[in-house]
């Protein structure tokens, strides 16, 4: 086992160093046109341009680049130019509102899309179950910022039964702080329940079909245990590995039209507002950050997929 | 039903096809504004768009069937319009996405060693951003210069940038699957007794294994279409897809969403027909993977990151 | 007599009921069973009667899909799930099953009746400690604390001779070897000391000096327990064997029901007489051979060895594990002659057939085709000797690529020499006429046929570019023992009319006999013995090929007591990736001494054409 944690670390190093390449290569290199015009944004002046030029050293070879690059994101003195903040700076402070969205809605998908994927294979075939897949494939058809954008002005605006979109610190209130993200939860994990359900379901039907759980039941066991203990638990291990992706995917970026649609100024929405204005440092930052987070992650979820079924350790 | 859908589909194309017939019905092109204009209703002259910026809504006639947006231009010419885009972005970009990602999965699989070991690589890099990130990335890198791959220069801002980001994107996701089967199939004693015949690695790889991948192939390709479409809508949305003025659905629900209070036709319409887009190809590619595998599987649906 | 738990001195849960004289333990009657499917009801078990006694057992025989199974499955309501309709009854100790409660039933499974599967690996939950699995069952039907049941696990584990049984019982399933498995799954069927041990095809997917094991151990238990023991099988052997009775099912229903000498001595009913002939016996008269062509060999292994490097990196340290599937074997297959390979698994048999059409890289020695060395040639090279040297495969559902009709599947080799599409077509048709199929099956796909069909269209696809030389890899294993026969017959006919020469590779000894002109014993990589057919049977001189045949069931009941017991080998085979030293078969050979642990024994001739690895051979006095 620990041979097997040793190799993970390993590689994972390995995929960071390429990641961050990757970023490198996508923001300076593969483009067409001068890089430093690119990051002076929308409308640059020619002293910006040169005064960019000169900070990130793109008149140096490729590797220089690529190091000063990595110097000033990691080293956290990239600057926006459009708005003259510190990226680091930026990033840290929208983390907790992000990490706020990711959390919740994770939880709130993996409990309703769990529950409503085994209901739905207990009841294969049938009217019941139909009308889940059916719901399971609305929810992943829905944009998340239209149905955010809808549910916010009708169920918060109109009717105020939630606030407008922002977003309250959990130390300040922590009430507060979950009303204000009880729709941001829900629309988020609409789509994933529906992916969810729909793949907890099919690991369940394939499960039930296994010899163990026919030997299981010869045991004498109750189609309780057998359901607990044996399809159940061997149907989840893929789940929860997916999950933990999913959530890494969440923080890493896939908050991003969530947080705009509800103004929670994490760090989704800051890349999104970077975005739109072309601002490249801040781009570049939180993507090799969320790649970063979710290459660990994804470590992480290997060596727990190892834990729970023990065949993996032979990889 | 999965047939059901699919004509859907099938219907929204030739609707979307059907624009420009739409625009001269109506009486104006999809980038046609008209800020200062006035309609006829009910006998009486309507300004367009009102003086503090709100827009008529659907007026279920030829011209602003569903209304104008905020500058005036009219709404259904634009859905169509906007429908066009999307669908040609979508299936471009889900098309270059199957070809790339059983190329890459067929000879990863098959020849193996360092061939593997180089795309698997590449796949995991890729794959180790979200998706969404990764076409944010990409797109905003490239908006500004557009992109060269030696002889082919494609413009900033132009429908080949889009393709290309989500096609790139996607790849890891049909190629993993891919990889897997073929390196599933490789095991399979006919593919030893080819080899025993003397086949070479192409033709093995083009007659014994491609057949067996088609339904897996057949199985992924509504739902990266839909995929695709969903992820051009979240650029364009964000700014970085389809630039305005010309129409996409996920710029039209951005513009929208500012007028929400007052214009909530201009959200919704666009949201609407995304989501009867995506569904219907959800719908299909269930069908069409029950189809193939009675046992019925879940689908992977259109994911979102 | 009371049946007392297996393995556990307490003997307060032994039940003290007397078995009521005549009445028998399970007792079935008029059984019917048919799943809903798509295209309609399956009557898959058409009215099936038999008794089974307290004590005794019952073994259930017949070819694939007659529904032994199903029957079995139906005793237990196992097959409720999937939707069966059951008809007529069976009565358990005077109880109706059929259409008990699934309460009622969940109490008899398990505690009364046990069942043991066919495969133990997919038969056990792959995620959960073996140990936890047994106590699962006793916690399920017992009053007893969870470190109780667990404690118990263990000694059913030692019981059922699993080795360090503790460590075991904390591991999981994939640990352990196929053999020590189903000694697993034994002992977990017995924890709640059952009365009734149904035993679904328990020692298939097992090697023959294993399956001997665990016949003895179901033997064993089954004295020890009075329990009564339903025994499916295919193999007749293995009827022979074990049963007390026989019932011979065909096609959902029983055909015959009798003790077992009757059975083997006056079959009645036809299908018994055409199974049990079938069925290759060791004693069989030797088909008439001819003698083999004159010339150089056909193909020609010299000190051939594959290895496959098992990669470990642990960072620093070089821990460079390797695999020596094939270890120095040198071989010749002459013109017009059979040369039959046999080996339990782990042997390198068939590596070694992969090898010897270079479908596998060697990784030292040499393979030589009709005086060519083709070791090292390249794919362009080897091209023209496609024609000559092909290979038919063991799985008949593998072996067909799904997606391409018959037609093409036959004409590949031709296409790729050449041949016009016409002309391709032609011989395609030819092909198949010669392997008994007619040309129009040629515009069918593969899932169109049965297993023995595809099986002749694969030799069809061999045979299509006229070769010299066919390897065989476990050719018949995959199929009915009526079918290998056909199969068999038709080989034999191919290899009169073409002079064909054969390397029939597979671990049926009996099979390999009526075949082969001469065999030879693999074991772990290394040639263990070479002879003439008649001289390996008769006069074995290595010590492991005695003990082959000696595990091998004999389909006679009447030399059921004969089987020599203290040749036969314990343990497993080993890990080919840590082979003992010296002798590879040392530590399971009951003739060992200490040069057999040092010295490797070289492959050295004792008589005319029959040579043997061993320093302590046997001859006629031992």
């Amino acid at each position: 086992m620990t041979r097997f944690v040793v190799r993970r670390l390993a590689q994972m190093l390995v995929v960071l160093f390429a990641v961050s390449v990757l970023t490198f290569l996508i923001f300076n290199v593969i483009p067409n046109g001068d890089p430093a015009v690119r990051m002076a944004g929308k409308t640059p002046t020619e002293s910006q341009v040169e005064a960019i030029r000169a900070d990130w050293g793109f008149d140096d070879s490729l590797p220089v680049q690529y190091v000063t690059t990595m110097e000033k994101v990691l080293g956290g003195s990239a600057i926006s130019y459009f708005s003259q903040l510190n990226v680091r700076d930026q990033i840290v402070e929208g983390l907790p509102r992000t990490l706020s969205l990711a959390v919740g809605a994770a939880v709130l998908w993996m409990l309703a899309g769990v529950a409503l994927g085994l209901l739905a294979a207990l009841r294969a075939g049938r009217l019941s179950d139909r009308l889940l897949t059916v719901l399971a494939l609305v929810g992943v058809s829905l944009p998340v910022f239209w149905l955010g954008a809808l549910a916010s002005y009708y169920l918060g605006f109109k009717a105020g039964w939630f606030p407008n979109g922002g977003y309250v610190p959990l130390t300040e209130d922590p009430l507060d702080w979950a009303h204000h993200l009880v729709l941001p939860w829900t629309v988020l994990a609409i789509l994933f329940i529906g992916f969810y359900s729909r793949v907890l379901r099919s690991n369940v039907l394939d499960t039930m079909s296994e010899d163990y759980v026919r030997t299981a039941r010869a045991k004498g066991l109750s189609e309780r245990q057998v359901l607990l203990r044996h399809v159940l638990r061997n149907s989840l291990i893929p789940i929860v590995t997916l999950w933990g992706l999913d959530f890494g995917a969440v923080v890493a970026g896939g908050a991003i039209l969530t947080e705009t649609v509800f103004d929670l100024q994490g760090v989704g929405q800051y890349a999104a507002e970077a975005v739109g204005q072309l601002d490249v440092p801040p781009v570049l930052a939180v993507t090799m950050f969320g790649a970063f987070f979710i290459v660990v992650l994804s470590t992480v979820v290997d060596i727990v997929y190892a834990i729970l079924d023990p065949r993996i350790r032979l990889t | 039903m999965a047939l059901a859908f699919g004509a859907l589909f099938v219907a929204l194309v030739l609707c979307a096809l059907a624009a420009p017939l739409w625009a001269d019905l109506a009486g104006r092109g999809p980038e046609a504004t008209n800020v200062t204009g006035k309609i006829e209703v009910d006998g009486r002259q309507v300004d367009v768009v009102s003086l503090d910026g709100t827009p008529i809504g659907p007026q279920w006639r030829s011209e602003y069937f569903l209304g104008a947006d905020a500058n005036g231009r009219d709404v259904m010419v634009r859905l169509l319009y906007g429908a066009r885009n999307s669908l040609l972005i979508g299936i471009a970009a889900a098309l270059l996405t199957t070809i790339l990602a059983t190329l890459v999965g067929l000879l990863a699989g098959y020849l193996g060693r360092w061939v593997d070991a180089v795309a698997r690589s590449a796949l995991d890099v890729i794959w180790a951003f979200p998706v969404i990130l990764l076409g944010v990335a990409l797109a905003t890198a490239l908006a500004v210069g557009g992109l060269q791959i030696g002889p082919f220069t494609l413009e900033a801002g132009s429908t080949a940038i889009s393709i290309a980001v989500i096609a790139v994107v996607y790849v890891p996701y049909m190629a993993r699957p891919i990889r897997g089967e073929v390196l599933a199939l490789r095991e399979k004693e006919f593919v030893e007794a080819a080899r025993a015949q003397g086949a070479g690695p192409l033709r093995t790889m083009l007659s014994e294994l491609l057949p067996n991948l088609s339904s897996t192939i057949v199985v992924f390709a509504p739902l990266m279409v839909a995929n695709a479409i969903l992820l051009e809508s979240a650029l364009s949305f964000l700014g970085v897809g389809v630039v305005p003025p010309a129409p996409s659905w996920g710029n039209m629900i951005d513009a929208g969403v500012e007028r929400l209070v007052t214009a909530p036709h201009l959200a919704i319409v666009p949201g609407a027909m995304l989501v009867a887009t995506v569904l219907a190809l959800n719908v299909l590619g269930d069908g069409v993977r029950d189809a193939f595998d009675p046992r019925s599987r879940a689908s992977w649906g259109a994911r979102r990151p | 007599m009371s049946a007392p738990h297996v393995g556990s001195a307490d003997a307060t849960a032994a039940r003290v009921d007397p078995p009521g004289a005549g009445e028998p333990l399970l007792a079935v009657r008029d059984l019917a069973v048919s799943f809903p499917t798509e295209s309609g009801a399956i009557r898959a078990v058409d009215g099936v009667s038999l008794d089974l006694a307290a004590g005794e057992l019952l073994a259930l025989v017949g070819g694939s899909g007659c529904g032994k199974s199903v029957t079995a499955l139906t005793v237990m309501g196992l097959t409720r799930p999937q939707g069966a309709r059951t008809e007529g009854s069976v009565h358990y100790r005077g109880r109706e099953l059929l259409d008990a409660s699934e309460d009622e039933l969940r109490r008899v499974r398990g505690a009364e009746i046990a069942m043991v599967f066919q495969d133990p690996l997919s038969s056990l939950n792959p995620v959960l400690r073996v140990g936890d699995q047994i106590a699962e069952q006793i916690l399920a039907h017992e009053d007893v604390t969870r470190a109780q049941a667990r404690e118990r696990a263990v000694e059913l584990l030692g019981r059922v001779g699993i080795p360090a049984a503790a460590r075991r019982a904390e591991g999981f399933p994939y640990e352990l070897s196929g053999g020590m498995r189903q000694r697993a799954m034994i002992a977990m069927a017995l924890s709640c000391g059952p009365r009734l041990l149904i035993a679904d095809e328990p020692t298939t997917a097992l090697d023959v000096t294993v399956q001997a094991q665990i016949l003895d151990l179901i033997r064993e238990l089954r004295d020890e327990t009075g329990a009564g023991v339903l025994l499916i099988t295919h193999d007749f052997g293995v009827v022979a064997e074990m049963a007390d009775r026989v019932a011979v099912m065909d096609a959902g229903r029983i055909v015959e029901q009798a003790p077992v000498e009757e059975v083997f001595a006056a079959p009645r009913h036809p299908r018994t007489r055409a199974l049990l002939d079938a069925v290759p016996r060791l004693d069989d008269p030797l088909p008439a051979r001819r003698p083999p062509a004159e010339g150089e060999p056909v193909l020609a292994l010299d000190g051939l060895e594959v290895a496959f490097p098992v990669r470990r990196r642990l960072l620093r340290r070089d821990s460079d594990l390797t695999v020596r599937a094939v270890d120095g074997v040198t071989l010749a297959v002459r013109p017009g002659e059979t040369l039959g390979l046999v080996g339990e698994s782990g042997s390198g048999k068939t590596t070694l057939a992969r090898a010897a059409v270079r479908l596998i890289e060697p990784t030292g020695g040499t393979v030589s085709f009709a005086g060519r060395d083709i070791t090292a040639a390249s794919r362009r090279e080897l091209q023209p000797l496609r024609s000559e040297l092909q290979i038919v495969f063991q799985d008949p559902f593998g072996s067909l690529n799904p997606r391409k009709r018959v037609a093409d599947i036959v004409g590949l080799p031709l296409r790729l020499h050449g041949l016009s599409k016409r002309d391709s077509a032609a011989r395609v048709a030819t092909l198949l006429e010669r392997v008994g199929l007619e040309p129009e099956h040629a515009d069918r796909w593969p899932h169109e046929f049965s297993g023995g069909q595809r099986q002749r269209i694969g030799i069809a696809r061999a045979l299509a570019l006229s070769p010299r030389l066919v390897v065989l890899d476990e050719p018949v294993s995959a199929l009915d023992v009526s079918v290998q026969t056909q199969i068999v017959d038709l080989l034999d006919e191919l290899q009169r009319e073409l002079g064909l020469a054969y390397l029939f590779v597979a671990h049926d000894l009996s099979v390999v006999r009526q075949v082969s002109d001469r065999v030879a014993v693999m074991y772990l990589g290394k040639l263990m013995e070479v002879a003439p057919v008649a001289e390996l049977y008769e006069r074995p001189v290595h010590p492991y090929t005695a003990a082959l045949l000696a595990a091998i069931p004999v389909p006679d009941p009447s030399r059921r007591d004969r089987r020599v017991r203290g040749v036969a080998p314990s343990g497993e085979p080993p890990s080919p990736t840590d082979p003992p030293r010296g002798c590879v078969f040392h530590p399971r050979c009951p003739r060992a001494t200490d040069v057999c642990r040092e010295v490797v024994p070289p492959l050295a001739a004792h008589s005319d054409g029959h040579l043997a690895a061993c320093h302590h051979p046997l001859t006629a006095a031992s």
